[in-house]
C-alpha cells in the first residue's frame, strides 16, 4: 500500500485543487476494482444456465414486449435487437472483461467494455435486478471514470518488475496514487444511497413502530432463520431498526464535516473517526443481513464499495489493529545479484499489505552482518532464508510457507501448504529453482 | 451526483429540484445512474409466497414444480424469487406467460398441455407482539393464479 501525502492542507494550495486533485493512495480503489470484478464475474457466471431465460427474446422478455415493459425515453440496451446466440457471445465477452478487470490486465479497456455490457444486461433484465446489482453498476461507473489502474494490477506488477530489472529500483509509492475526485464521487454515491434508504424507512410505519426487522427475519422468501428463532429475536427488532435508520442517516454528516474542518470548527481527525464509525456500523448491519438473509449480492457489494472508501490513514489504522500482537518484522534475506529473486521481492512487497516483512539483500555486507551473521554465503545462496521475530531461521519452501501467514492474499493457499506430501514436493521444487536460477555480478541483471 | 440525488426525490417538492431532474433525466437514464433505495422500505413486504407450476390434467391441475426458498438451488434462489415476487405486481404481469414457457422444456409431462403459475401466500402480522409468536399461530394462506401458458408439443 502506498502512502498519501498528508502534509497537504487547503492553506497550502487552492481549495479547488485540494478538493479534487489532491493525490491519495489508489490502493482502496484497486481493491474495490478487484472486488467489483470478482462479484461481477461470480454473479454472471452463476447465471450461466439462465442467460437465455433472463437476457434473450427466447426467455422472459420477448422482443415484442420490450417497448411496452422496459423502455422509455433515454433507456436502451444493446440486447434489445440481438438474437439469442449473439447475446450469449456478448455474455462471454462480459465474463472475459470481468476476469481482466479482476486481475488488472488491459484494465481501462476491460472496465469500459465490462461496465457498458453490464449496463445492457441490466437494462434488458430489469425484472431480475436487486439492490446489489444496482450498486455494482454504480461502482462500475465510478471505476470506469477513475484512474484506478495503478494499484493491484498485473500490469503494474509487471511494470514494477521491469523497473527492477532495468534500474534495480522499485517503483516509488507516490506513483501508485490517484486524484481524490473518484473517492469523492464514491463517497457521495454512498451518502445518497444511505440517506435515501433512511428517508424511505422513516416514511414506513413498521420501521417507526419497530416491527420492520422482525418482519424481514420472518420472511420465508429470503430469511435463513427457522421461525422459532425469528420469533425469539423479534424483541430486538425496534433497537436494530432504529440503529439502522440513524446510522444510515448519519452518513450525511460526511458531507458537512469537511466544511466544519475547513473553517476550523472541528479537528482534521473528526472526518476519519466518523467515517470509520459509519463503516463499522455498516459492516455490522450488512454482515448480519448477509448471514441471516439471502437477498443476493447486496451486502457483499456494499463491502466492495467500502474498500474504495479506505485511504492510507485507514489502511494504517487497520494495520495497527491487526499488528497489535505482532512482534518485530520477519526479515526476508534475498540474493540481490539474482534478477528472479529481486522480482520475487517486488511480488512479495506488493502482497505485504500488513507491512510485516523487511527485505535484506544478503550480498550487502552490512545487511548480512546484521541479519545473518552466522550463516555462510554458500548456505544463503542455496535458498531463500527468513529470520522470524523470535530469532529463528527458516529456508526454502518452509520460509515461503511462514511468509504466507503474513500475506492476506495468500491465506487461501495456506491449507494446501500443510497437506502431507506438499512440503516434501514443494521443498524439492523450490531447491531445483533456486539451484538453477541465473545469477550475475552487477546490480542490474536479467533472468 | 446532483442529478442522481434529484432523480431520487419525488416530483413537485421543489421547483429547482424538478428543473435539475428534468434537465438531467437523459444523463441519468442513458448512463444507467438511476437508483431507488427502497430495500425493505417504506415497509418490508409482509406477503410471503410459495410458488407452484401446475399442469392441466383434464379435470384437475397437477403440481409439476414447486418454487420455494428451500426447493431452489442456492445460486438461483435470490434471482428466481425476485422475479416471482415481481410477477405478483401488476406492472410485470404480462411476463408471466413467457416466464412459464421457459419451464416447458424441463417439464416433460407438460408437452402440449397448459400450465399455470400459482402463488400460495400468507401475510405476516404487522404488530411486534404478534411477530413474536408466528411459529405458533395459524396464518390462513390464499392462492392466486398469476398466469397461464401453453407448452408446445415436444417432437
Amino acid at each position: 500500500m502506498s502512502h498519501q501525502n498528508n502534509s497537504h492542507r487547503p492553506e497550502a494550495e487552492s481549495v479547488w485543487q485540494y478538493c479534487w486533485f489532491r493525490p491519495i493512495s489508489s490502493a482502496g480503489f484497486g481493491l474495490m476494482r478487484l472486488g467489483f470484478g470478482v462479484i461481477g464475474f461470480v454473479t454472471f457466471l452463476l447465471q450461466w444456465s439462465d442467460v437465455m431465460k433472463f437476457y434473450t427474446s427466447a426467455g422472459l422478455l420477448p422482443h415484442n414486449l420490450v417497448d411496452q415493459m422496459v423502455r422509455s425515453a433515454w433507456r436502451f440496451s444493446l440486447l434489445d435487437a440481438l438474437s439469442p446466440t449473439l447475446v450469449f457471445l456478448l455474455y462471454l465477452v462480459l465474463l472475459v472483461a470481468l476476469v481482466l478487470i479482476t486481475v488488472g490486465l488491459y484494465t481501462r479497456i476491460a472496465l469500459i467494455v465490462g461496465v457498458l455490457l453490464m449496463y445492457s444486461f441490466h437494462e434488458y433484465a430489469l425484472i431480475t435486478l436487486d439492490g446489489g446489482d444496482t450498486l455494482l453498476r454504480l461502482i462500475g461507473f465510478i471505476l470506469m471514470l477513475s484512474p484506478c489502474t495503478q494499484s493491484i494490477t498485473v500490469t503494474n506488477l509487471w511494470k514494477r518488475m521491469e523497473l527492477v530489472r532495468t534500474t534495480g529500483k522499485d517503483q516509488p509509492a507516490h506513483e501508485r496514487t490517484m486524484s481524490v475526485w473518484p473517492y469523492r464521487l464514491l463517497l457521495w454515491q454512498m451518502i445518497i444511497m444511505y440517506v435515501a434508504s433512511s428517508v424511505e424507512k422513516f416514511t414506513g410505519s413498521t420501521w417507526r413502530e419497530g416491527s420492520a426487522v422482525a418482519i424481514t427475519l420472518h420472511h420465508g422468501d429470503f430469511s435463513r432463520l427457522p421461525t422459532a428463532l425469528a420469533d425469539a429475536l423479534a424483541g430486538f427488532s425496534p433497537a436494530i431498526g432504529w440503529f439502522t435508520i440513524l446510522t444510515q442517516l448519519a452518513w450525511i454528516l460526511l458531507l458537512f464535516i469537511p466544511i466544519l474542518i475547513w473553517i476550523r470548527v472541528l479537528p482534521q481527525a473528526s472526518q476519519s473517526v466518523l467515517k470509520r464509525a459509519l463503516l463499522l456500523s455498516g459492516v455490522l448491519i450488512h454482515g448480519a443481513i448477509f448471514l441471516l438473509m439471502d437477498v443476493g449480492t447486496f451486502s457483499l457489494t456494499v463491502f466492495v464499495a467500502y474498500l474504495g472508501l479506505l485511504l492510507s490513514e485507514d489502511f494504517s489504522a487497520i494495520r495497527k489493529l491487526l499488528n497489535r500482537n505482532f512482534g518485530a518484522s520477519t526479515i526476508v534475506l534475498f540474493d540481490g545479484r539474482c534478477g528472479l529473486c529481486r522480482r520475487s521481492v517486488v511480488v512479495l512487497k506488493s502482497l505485504d499489505w500488513l507491512h510485516r516483512l523487511e527485505f535484506a539483500n544478503f550480498r550487502e555486507k552490512e545487511r548480512k552482518e546484521k541479519h545473518a551473521k552466522h550463516i555462510s554465503m554458500e548456505v544463503l545462496d542455496a535458498s531463500m532464508h527468513i529470520r522470524l521475530s523470535n530469532g529463528e531461521y527458516e529456508k526454502g519452501f518452509f520460509a515461503f510457507r511462514s511468509v504466507s501467514w503474513h500475506l492476506p492474499s495468500l491465506w487461501i493457499l495456506m491449507p494446501f501448504l500443510y497437506i502431507p506430501g506438499v512440503p516434501f514436493i514443494g521443498d524439492r521444487i523450490y531447491a531445483t529453482i533456486a539451484k538453477n536460477r541465473p545469477r550475475c555480478e552487477s546490480d542490474t541483471c536479467t533472468l | 451526483m446532483a442529478a442522481v440525488g434529484a432523480y431520487l426525490m419525488p416530483n413537485g417538492m421543489f421547483t429547482s429540484v424538478d428543473f435539475i431532474k428534468n434537465s438531467s433525466r437523459g444523463y441519468v437514464l442513458q448512463l444507467s445512474q438511476w437508483q431507488k433505495w427502497d430495500i425493505f422500505s417504506p415497509n418490508p413486504l409482509r406477503r410471503v409466497s410459495d410458488y407452484a407450476i401446475e399442469r392441466d390434467a383434464g379435470d384437475r391441475w397437477e403440481t409439476e414444480k414447486v418454487l420455494t426458498f428451500d426447493s431452489l438451488p442456492w445460486w438461483k434462489r435470490a434471482k428466481e424469487l425476485k422475479v416471482l415476487g415481481r410477477l405478483e405486481e401488476d406492472r410485470w404481469l404480462p411476463l408471466t406467460e413467457p416466464f412459464l414457457r421457459t419451464y416447458c422444456k424441463e417439464l416433460p409431462k407438460a408437452s402440449g398441455k397448459r400450465i399455470r403459475l400459482v402463488a400460495h401466500s400468507i401475510v405476516l402480522p404487522f404488530r411486534l407482539h404478534e411477530l413474536r409468536m408466528v411459529g405458533t399461530t395459524f396464518i390462513p394462506p390464499t392462492s392466486t393464479i398469476l398466469g397461464t401458458a401453453s407448452c408446445p408439443r415436444s417432437t
